[in-house]
């Protein structure tokens, strides 16, 4: 369901659906794979991701959490306009990066 | 003054050659230089010009200035008549028409047969020439345009 | 560039039109608003408002920050000034200017816009908002605003700022607490939901997500996911919970009354808590502190200046001379006092740049990098141009007409139909001309594209000099080639800049001189003959002549010798010198390396003329004069030999002709150079046909061209005189006398041929005469570059193509004078004494009233206003041709009609269908002179050139409106044609010689002296001359009872009219004499003085018939 390309150090994470509650467990554990294995940079490719619910964000977050705690960090890429509208008005581009399709 | 003449060229090159006399003198020119020939139309003078100056024509609604070759080249001032012609060179975005005694055939060159001119080709400062070519038995000097259409030198 | 990236050029292209469109009127908006002052335009201020706006709107589109940052500042200062909270006062306005000259800067290289630093200018807009708030709101702009949730925590910082401008409209601010989890994810919606929602009703001012409660992926699944939105809205407390959702415990009504006004204890108390280490809440290491928000001071960090431009410097400097000594750091701002002129630093000056001052303050010197502004920007080069729509359909509708026009032609030339051919021939022509025209047009650009700017300079530049000036602009309309509009932009600039800097007094030097404090500059433009006429004139000091000169001379530039010769607008015009400079000491703004003689090259390249006037302690006016367009000009054609070449009209002043036998008395030798007396002046003239270094030669009657007999005595030329190597002068009269064909009989028609054609012109502020051997006609050319083996050649300002397709030369006038070393005459003191002979002369030119009319649309002709009897507006159809001559019935007559062209060598009159008829009485009848419109009468001084384009019916010329003007010998025309009326008149000449009387003529001016000696020598009487009163006394003892009668003028150098005849009257001896004085404008009070002192009879000096008449009576009375 999530398509993983690595690249030295550069993990891309491709979901290939919503980052929502029902996948969250999955998406999690797989996060939590490729952080373990020393992944420094992890890429989450949302180019088929059109909704994140809560539960999503939290998802992310948390990822970005270890990430940080590990000297990593967190991008975002091909975001929708609705979810850079998100992610800007929750000012969580402050904290990792993201960018627009 | 002798600049080094233009080697990035590929040596190996053949090119097309235009030749034509002064006098008696034939010369050639890399066929690249030249827009177009053609017959002496009126030439207006331009008083207090440089003496290898003939004047300036009008090619379609351009004006160009016309060099004599013959002067520039020290060999003699040419005089107009019916077989003169004026080769229109493309110089630094702009015509400039030099005047010949007579235009002879187009022969093919090729670059890496061109030996340097020695200092004096047929009377002519070698300065004025990219090199000398033999070509069935005649030796062909070729003109290196921006040499002497070199500004600052009468 | 990165930003650029996906967005496609001409996107981008039209953003950058449109807001160099929106910016171009940006400076004259702003500088009426800061006219207006607290009387606010708000139609003025919104457009400046929506101009930031675009440019914010657009910047945000192409994601560019640093344009969408400084525009957003603007926006931010123009929208408090239209809700009246900022008056805009001039440093208001100044750091706006200076904010949209950055902006300008940044559009006219926007891939490098976000490289640019624009920190200065956030600092010193965002100091406007807060300095010019009440004073509790100072320094809201980067001050910080802690959040807290009611528990005292912190949970983020929003800008003061922000929360004011939010306040101001009217919106209520929350303090939202989600939990996404809870809130959100349990009642079924996405984070996106509730932002959607949120913006539909208002604006999220900051938000921040509690990350650390949300773990790591090590950690369980966070059941908990706090969100806190600041949020601005106009949804009222009541019912804010239900539109947002959440329960009412979750929405905190922020009230901005509860920011503080600063006060020392509360930010010690802060400074001392940001010592405390904080807290971590959230990863960026905001920190706890109070309970309460308050101002906080770390943003002084967030907004670091560097005052590296002048600006922030001169300001700062000012700031320590006028506001007390910046505090330390840790101190607090001053709390602010009403009195103070300088609002309260709300931060230390050390860290950023203090708000502006007050109003009141001095002038800043902020004010001069404001007025370098204009030439830092590199002008952009505009790509585009903008092109009215009606030009653009006639130009569609022209090339139709082209085209249709081409098809008609190529199917009568394979028709061989000469007549179709013809007629398409002309329909081309006209088609051509209208295409021409209208193309033109499109380069037509108006003035006040460059005019606008010069409120700014003075502005700016007069601030900065502590002078007071008034900037009046007219003729911001009037439209010129674009290309000469750009190029005027720097010369027009040095102008200005010289007129507020070195023209203007101060204020305290004005107003000791007894001028008003405010100096003004007026800026206009203008067409007149067909040309563009810029002026720019001060009422300041002036430019001192003598000054100039001596300068001049001190560098070397002149000798003492030829400044002597110099009159007083030539020595100022010396100003133009290059390597001189008038002012004492090289100012900051004037002293750029860059002088008037720059401007001069700038304007010749233009082909402009510049002329300075200039009175001391009264002003200067530089009156600038440009050619509509430089593509094409129209040029008068001369030729040297075989060679025809083109003298841009604009230079040409007039043509003089000099008939071979007035060389002599009208070519005179000052040292070795020969020179034209024109009118008392002096002009130095050069032969083209040596300039060139062609033979001269000249023409004969029979058209057949001979080699210049001058050339052949060349060895005898000094030969330190390259100027006239060609011949020395001796030998130019001789030969010019020899030369002459012998007149035939009494026509007094000449031959131009060996004529001296001379071409006055003037090349930049000086007038010379330019030797052609022929005149041909005026045509319109276009210009065209001469290659670059010629372009050396400072001869020729180019080259055409002629009608008959051949190449033709254009005479460069300013050019040939350098070459031939000509500055304005070079002196001599017999120069100077000709001058002032000449200038002495000039005084008493006569007033004289002529009727001015045309022969042909194109040939202004005059009379003397006196000899006309009526005009008459008649239809050609209303002559009537008896026996072969025209007639027309008027007032019971036949009245018989004449046309110039039937004896002098005139155009013939128009065929058309509206007339005048000039009526005159003249050997006691009414005559009729055909004429066409217009019809004008002038009073003026005039100026009769005889020599110029003499003939039969023709006196002689003058410039009279700007115009060749012929002057109408009304009797010679109708004696010519019609001698057989005039034999009455012969019938009373006296019949012996020995009844012909010695008659003494007194006139100044040589015109009518001669006129007058001619009548009356016609009548049979010996006449002798005297050119004022003085020398017709002298006269009038050494003739004795010679003389029995005198005419004379009233107004004359030396000894006028009335104390001559006063003197002869009271004389024993000549008291007899009549004496008739003869007038232009008779005056009542004149005749009346005139009977006083004894004149026996007045008359006007051009009617023949009258004069003679009465001459002929007082004679026969004596005897």
């Amino acid at each position: 369901m999530t398509d993983i390309s690595r690249e030295g150090n550069q993990v891309v994470l491709t979901p290939q659906q919503d980052i929502v509650a029902s996948v969250s467990a999955e998406i999690r554990k797989l996060l939590k794979e490729q952080i373990d294995q020393g992944c420094k940079e992890l890429v989450l490719d949302m180019q088929h991701v059109e909704m994140i619910d809560s539960m999503g964000i939290g998802l992310l977050i948390a990822a970005h959490n270890s990430l940080n705690k590990n000297g990593g960090e967190l991008k975002a890429i091909n975001l929708s306009q609705d979810l850079m509208s998100l992610f800007k008005n929750m000012r969580l581009d402050k904290h990792f990066s993201v960018e627009g399709a | 003054m002798a600049r080094p003449k233009r080697e990035q060229r590929d040596a190996k090159a053949s090119f097309l050659v235009s030749t034509f006399y002064l006098g008696e003198t034939l010369i050639g020119i890399d066929t690249i230089h030249v827009q177009e020939i053609t017959k002496v139309v009126k030439i207006t003078r331009v008083p207090r010009a440089p003496d290898y100056i003939v004047g300036i024509i009008n090619l379609r609604g351009r004006i160009v200035t016309v060099v004599d070759l013959g002067c520039k080249l020290d060999i003699e001032p040419l005089d107009i008549h019916t077989g003169s012609r004026i080769m229109i060179v493309g110089w630094q975005d702009e015509y400039v028409g030099l005047m010949v005694d007579r235009v002879a055939e187009v022969i093919p060159a090729e670059r890496d047969q061109i030996t340097e001119s020695p200092a004096n080709v047929k009377g002519v400062q070698g300065r004025f020439f990219e090199g000398v070519y033999r070509y069935d038995n005649h030796l062909i000097a070729i003109l290196d345009v921006d040499e002497v259409l070199l500004l600052g030198d009468a | 560039m990165a930003i650029l990236d996906g967005i496609d050029d001409e996107t981008l292209e039209l953003y950058i039109e449109e807001s160099r469109e929106h910016l171009s009127d940006i400076e004259n908006d702003l500088l009426a608003i800061e006219d207006a002052g607290a009387n606010i335009d708000e139609t003025l201020v919104n457009k400046v408002f929506r101009a930031a706006h675009s440019l914010k709107g657009g910047a945000g589109f192409f994601n560019l920050t640093k344009i969408k940052e400084l525009a957003h500042r603007c926006e931010n200062v123009l929208d408090m000034i239209r809700s009246r909270e900022l008056a805009p006062n001039p440093e208001i306005v100044n750091n706006l200017l200076l904010a949209f000259d950055k902006l300008r800067e940044m559009i006219n290289n926007i891939a490098a816009s976000d490289q640019e630093d624009i920190s200065e200018f956030i600092v010193s807009l965002t100091g406007l908002t807060d300095s010019y708030l009440p004073p509790e709101e100072k320094g809201s702009g980067e001050r910080m605003v802690d959040i807290t949730l009611p528990d005292g925590r912190k949970v983020m910082e929003v800008s003061e700022l922000d929360l004011r401008l939010a306040d101001k409209e009217g919106s209520f601010l929350y303090v939202i607490n989600y939990d996404l989890i809870n809130d959100v994810q349990r009642v079924g919606k996405t984070p996106l939901d509730i932002i959607s929602a949120l913006c539909d009703v208002g604006q999220i001012l900051e938000s921040t997500i509690d990350m650390m409660a949300v773990g790591t992926l090590d950690d369980e699944p966070s059941n908990r996911l706090p969100f806190y939105v600041l949020f601005a809205t106009i949804v009222k407390p009541d019912m804010a919970a239900i539109i947002f959702e959440v329960e009412d415990d979750k929405v905190q009504l922020y009230d901005i009354s509860q920011l503080p006004p600063e006060s020392t204890e509360e930010t010690a108390d802060e400074a001392a808590s940001d010592a405390i280490a904080p807290q971590t809440v959230t990863d960026k290491g905001a920190k706890t502190t109070k309970a309460k928000a308050k101002p906080k001071a770390k943003a002084k960090a967030k907004v670091k200046v560097q005052p590296t431009s002048a600006a922030a410097k001169a300001k700062a400097s000012v700031r320590e001379a006028a506001a007390p000594p910046p505090k330390p750091v840790t101190t607090a701002p001053p709390i602010p006092k009403p009195a103070a002129t300088i609002p309260p630093t709300p931060k230390p000056a050390a860290t950023a740049p203090p708000p502006t001052p007050a109003p009141e303050a001095p002038p800043p010197k902020a004010a001069s990098p404001a007025s370098k502004t204009p030439e830092t920007p590199a002008a952009p080069v505009e790509t585009s141009l903008r092109v009215n729509v009606a030009v653009l359909e006639t130009l569609m509708n022209l090339a139709g007409e082209l085209v249709l026009s081409r098809n008609q032609l190529l199917e009568a030339i394979n028709q061989n139909d000469q007549r179709t051919i013809q007629v398409c021939g002309q329909r081309l022509n006209m088609v051509t001309s209208e295409l021409q025209e209208a193309i033109m047009l499109t380069r037509m650009q108006p003035i006040g594209n460059i005019f606008s700017k010069f409120n700014r300079i003075v502005r700016d530049l007069s601030r900065a000099l502590g002078k007071d000036v008034d900037l009046n602009i007219t003729g911001k309309e009037v439209e010129m080639d674009k290309t000469i509009i750009e190029g005027l932009n720097d010369p027009l600039t040095h102008l200005v800049r010289n007129a507020v800097d070195h023209g203007v007094e101060g204020p305290e030097e004005r107003s000791r001189a007894g001028k008003k404090a405010t100096g003004t500059i007026n800026l206009k433009a203008f067409h007149e003959a067909g040309q563009v006429v810029i002026e720019i004139s001060d009422d300041g000091k002036g430019i001192d002549p003598q000054k100039i000169a001596n300068t001049a001379v001190n560098k070397g530039l002149l000798t003492a010798d030829q400044v002597k010769a110099m009159s007083d607008k030539e020595r100022v015009a010396l100003i133009m010198l290059p390597g001189l400079s008038s002012a004492e000491k090289v100012t900051d703004i004037s002293g750029r390396g860059v002088g008037m003689d720059v401007v001069k090259t700038n304007l010749d390249k233009l082909g402009g003329q510049v002329d300075i006037e200039s009175e001391m302690g009264k002003g200067s006016t530089f009156r600038v004069k440009l050619p509509l367009t430089l593509a094409i000009i129209p040029c008068l054609l001369v030729s040297v030999g075989a060679d025809r070449y083109a003298v841009p009209q604009i230079n040409v002043d007039e043509l003089i002709r000099i008939r071979a036998a007035q060389v002599k008395s009208r070519i005179e030798i000052v040292g070795d150079a020969e020179v034209l007396i024109l009118r008392g002046k002096l002009i130095p003239i050069v032969h083209l046909a040596d300039m060139l270094g062609l033979p001269r030669t000249w023409v004969d009657e029979d058209g057949v061209r001979h080699p210049d007999q001058r050339n052949r005595l060349a060895d005898r030329r000094s030969p330190e005189h390259p100027l006239f190597k060609e011949g020395a002068e001796a030998d130019l009269k001789e030969t010019k006398t020899t030369g002459t064909p012998p007149r035939k009989g009494k026509d007094r028609r000449h031959r131009s041929a060996s004529d001296l054609n001379i071409l006055v012109v003037t090349a930049g502020n000086f007038q010379y005469g330019l030797v052609v051997e022929e005149l041909h006609d005026t045509v319109e050319i276009v210009v065209k570059p001469l290659g670059r083996h010629l372009k050396h050649l400072r001869e020729y300002a180019g080259a055409t193509i002629m009608g008959d397709g051949s190449v033709g030369l254009i005479l460069d006038v300013a050019g040939l004078a350098e070459l031939a070393n000509l500055s304005s005459l070079a002196g001599s003191s017999r120069a100077e004494e000709l001058e002032s002979e000449a200038a002495a002369r000039e005084q008493y030119q006569d007033v004289q009233s002529f009727l001015l009319f045309r022969n042909d649309p194109t040939e202004q002709c005059a009379v003397p206003l006196d000899l006309v009897d009526r005009v008459e507006q008649i239809a050609a159809s209303q002559i009537e041709r008896v026996g072969g001559r025209s007639v027309l019935q008027y007032r019971g007559e036949s009245m018989p009609l004449f046309t110039l062209s039937d004896v002098a060598g005139v155009k013939p009159l128009p065929d058309q269908e509206e007339l005048v008829v000039i009526v005159f009485q003249l050997a006691e009848r009414n005559v009729g002179l055909l004429a066409v419109m217009p019809v004008d009468v002038v009073e003026t001084r005039v100026k009769i050139d005889q020599s110029t384009l003499l003939q039969t019916g023709i006196l002689g010329s003058s410039i009279i409106n700007k115009m060749t003007t012929q002057i109408v010998d009304i009797y010679g025309l109708v004696e010519t044609l019609h001698p057989e009326w005039f034999e009455n008149r012969l019938k009373n000449r006296p019949a012996t010689p020995e009844a012909a009387q010695t008659i003494l003529l007194v006139e100044d001016s040589d015109f009518f002296r001669n006129q007058l000696k001619r009548y009356i020598t016609e009548d049979g009487h010996t006449v002798i001359t005297a050119e004022d009163g003085l020398v017709a006394w002298k006269l009038l003892q050494k003739e004795k009872g010679n003389i029995k009668l005198v005419v004379t003028d009233i107004e004359m150098p030396n000894m006028d009219g009335f104390e001559l005849t006063q003197k002869i009257k009271e004389h024993a001896e000549y008291g007899h004499l009549p004496v008739i004085a003869v007038t232009s404008l008779a005056g009542d009070e004149d005749v009346a003085r005139g009977k006083a002192v004894g004149v026996d009879e007045y008359q006007i000096k051009l009617d023949k018939d009258r004069l003679l008449e009465c001459i002929r009576h007082f004679l026969n009375e004596r005897q």
